[in-house]
């Protein structure tokens, strides 16, 4: 299990939201409420999102829903997860030719 | 803008038009040493020869444009050498299906009258369409099969003939804009809003803005033109192989090179002369892509990344018209092809052939001719008045 405090997001000075977990293909990730699905991955050290069609790893670039690089599987539909804020129990799955 | 009209040559040849059809024939002109000039008000191939949807099909043109189809796919297919650079073909099957009996029927006449002019097609059932388009939605009851097809990147066309176009020696005047034309017995004074400029011989090859072009020599070609509709979606593995259509003609379908599927089907969204094809009719977008999942279920999954549309004109008998302006000398049309973008390099060869005089190997299209409408309007204007 990830934990927020040991990643990337700054110290206290800031006021989160509560402490939320959402499963990424099978991997329970810890986040806090109003962050987004892209944004929590990253702080948890997941770079890959998906896989491209010609089956390489890629991952969020932009954060503000213009690349579409972080297209991610939210109840079977395709979502952009810098456009996604996290929710306690969502379940994302990672978009792209299985391989 | 200019007091003093500046004079930007003269030339042995104008042509008024970068499209397919103007490239097409001002390249030949120029490499047989004429002193070419091209007009384009834009860029070159910013309108329709650079929106088209790039299918070759030589099986869906009238049959009196089959063989200029199949010369036009073998011209795209080996663009390299006769442009100088390879513009990005691709050969894939074609297949054209067909889903109740009255579809079937019609299917049956199209194939055996397209084959009788020398297109090699093969009728086979929904079994075997589906061997080969594994994808297919059930139900499909016959298909037409023909192995000259393809697609070929058209939104490439004004990178491709500008090359081609220089190292010939033409003389390329883009952002150009023709405003009218004076016949000077024999002498064409060319007005444009960067100058004036003088030629012997003119073609115009204005594409959706063809009428206005003849009224410059006090004829009126009767153009219509259509706003077709495009779609396509993100990447995807390898999901349709062939370039698909119904028989119906509202859906055409193919998956590019990059992944990406272009979905069109003469669904018409909104536009004009003055302002160009300016904007997509949403519902004429769901109800194309309905069709295309509807074909290819898989498709639902996908998402639209963009719509695009164009001008597409067309004669009212649905020939293009290809040759001499009707009692004026040495002026000459081109233009109104139904996939003409497939065609356009043909179709440019021949008039440059007319031009200089040489023996044709193919028939050309006379721009004065009676031109009736067609009791049949194509399939494609069902949609049309969305
Ligand atoms: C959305 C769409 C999909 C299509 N799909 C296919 C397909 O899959 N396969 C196929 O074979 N065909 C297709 N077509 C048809 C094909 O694109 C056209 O038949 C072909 O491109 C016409 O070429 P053109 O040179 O006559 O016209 P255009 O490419 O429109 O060229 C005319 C040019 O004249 C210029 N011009 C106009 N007025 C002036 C002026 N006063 N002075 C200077 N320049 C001027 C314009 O700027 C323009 O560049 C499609 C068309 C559309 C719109
Ligand atoms: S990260 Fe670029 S669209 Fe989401």
């Amino acid at each position: 299990m990830f934990n927020p405090k040991d990643t990337l997001r700054i110290g206290d000075k800031f006021q989160r939201g509560n402490a939320v977990e959402f499963v990424f293909n099978g991997i329970t990730v810890e986040a806090y409420e109003g962050e987004s699905i892209a944004t929590a991955l990253l702080a948890a050290n997941i770079v890959s999102t998906k896989f491209s069609v010609g089956g390489y790893p890629r991952g969020p670039v932009c954060f503000m829903g213009s690349c579409q690089e972080c297209v991610v599987r939210i109840n079977a539909r395709k979502m952009l997860a810098c456009q996604t804020k996290v929710a306690h129990g969502l379940v994302v799955e990672f978009d792209g030719p299985k391989i | 803008m200019h007091d003093e009209a500046e004079i930007l040559g003269q030339f042995d040849i104008a042509v008024v038009g970068g499209g397919v059809m103007g490239c097409s024939t001002a390249l030949p002109l120029a490499r047989a040493g004429h002193k070419v000039a091209l007009f384009e008000r834009r860029g070159l191939g910013l309108e329709a020869s650079g929106r088209n949807a790039g299918s070759l099909s030589p099986m869906i043109k009238k049959s009196e444009l089959v063989a200029h189809a199949i010369e036009g796919y073998r011209m795209w297919m080996s663009s390299k050498d006769w442009l100088g650079v390879d513009i990005g073909s691709h050969t894939k099957p074609g297949l054209i299906v067909a889903y109740n009996q009255m579809e079937a029927d019609a299917l049956d006449r199209l194939v055996t009258d397209r084959c009788a002019n020398g297109a090699q097609i093969e009728l086979i059932s929904g079994k075997k369409a589906t061997e080969i388009e594994p994808q297919l939605s059930s139900g499909v009851t016959l298909a037409a099969y023909s192995e000259v097809d393809g697609q070929a990147e058209s939104n490439r066309t004004g990178q491709v003939f500008n090359f081609a176009l220089n190292q010939a020696g033409a003389n390329v005047f883009g952002h150009c804009d023709v405003k009218h034309v004076v016949n000077n017995n024999g002498n064409y004074e060319i007005h444009t809003d960067r100058g004036i400029a003088y030629s012997n011989k003119i073609v115009l090859a204005g594409g959706a803005w063809l009428e206005g072009m003849t009224s410059w020599l006090g004829f009126s070609l009767p153009v219509q033109y259509k706003v077709n509709q495009m779609i396509v979606t993100e990447r995807t593995p390898e999901l349709v192989r062939t370039v698909l259509g119904v028989q119906n003609g509202l859906l055409t379908l193919k998956q590019a090179a990059n992944g990406t599927i272009v979905i069109g089907g003469g669904w018409q969204g909104h536009g004009d002369l003055e302002n160009g094809a300016w904007h997509v009719e949403p519902e004429a977008v769901v109800r194309n892509l309905q069709l295309a999942r509807f074909v290819i279920p898989q498709i639902k999954d996908l998402r639209v990344v963009r719509t695009w549309l164009g001008l597409e004109a067309v004669l009212p008998d649905y020939l293009p018209a290809v040759g001499a302006v009707p009692d004026v000398d040495g002026a000459y049309v081109i233009g109104c092809c139904r996939g003409g973008w497939a065609i356009g390099p043909c179709l440019g060869s021949l008039l440059a052939d007319f031009i200089l005089g040489r023996n044709l190997r193919l028939p050309i299209f006379d721009p004065g001719r009676k031109i009736n409408a067609e009791p049949f309007a194509a399939a494609g204007s069902a949609s049309k008045g969305m």
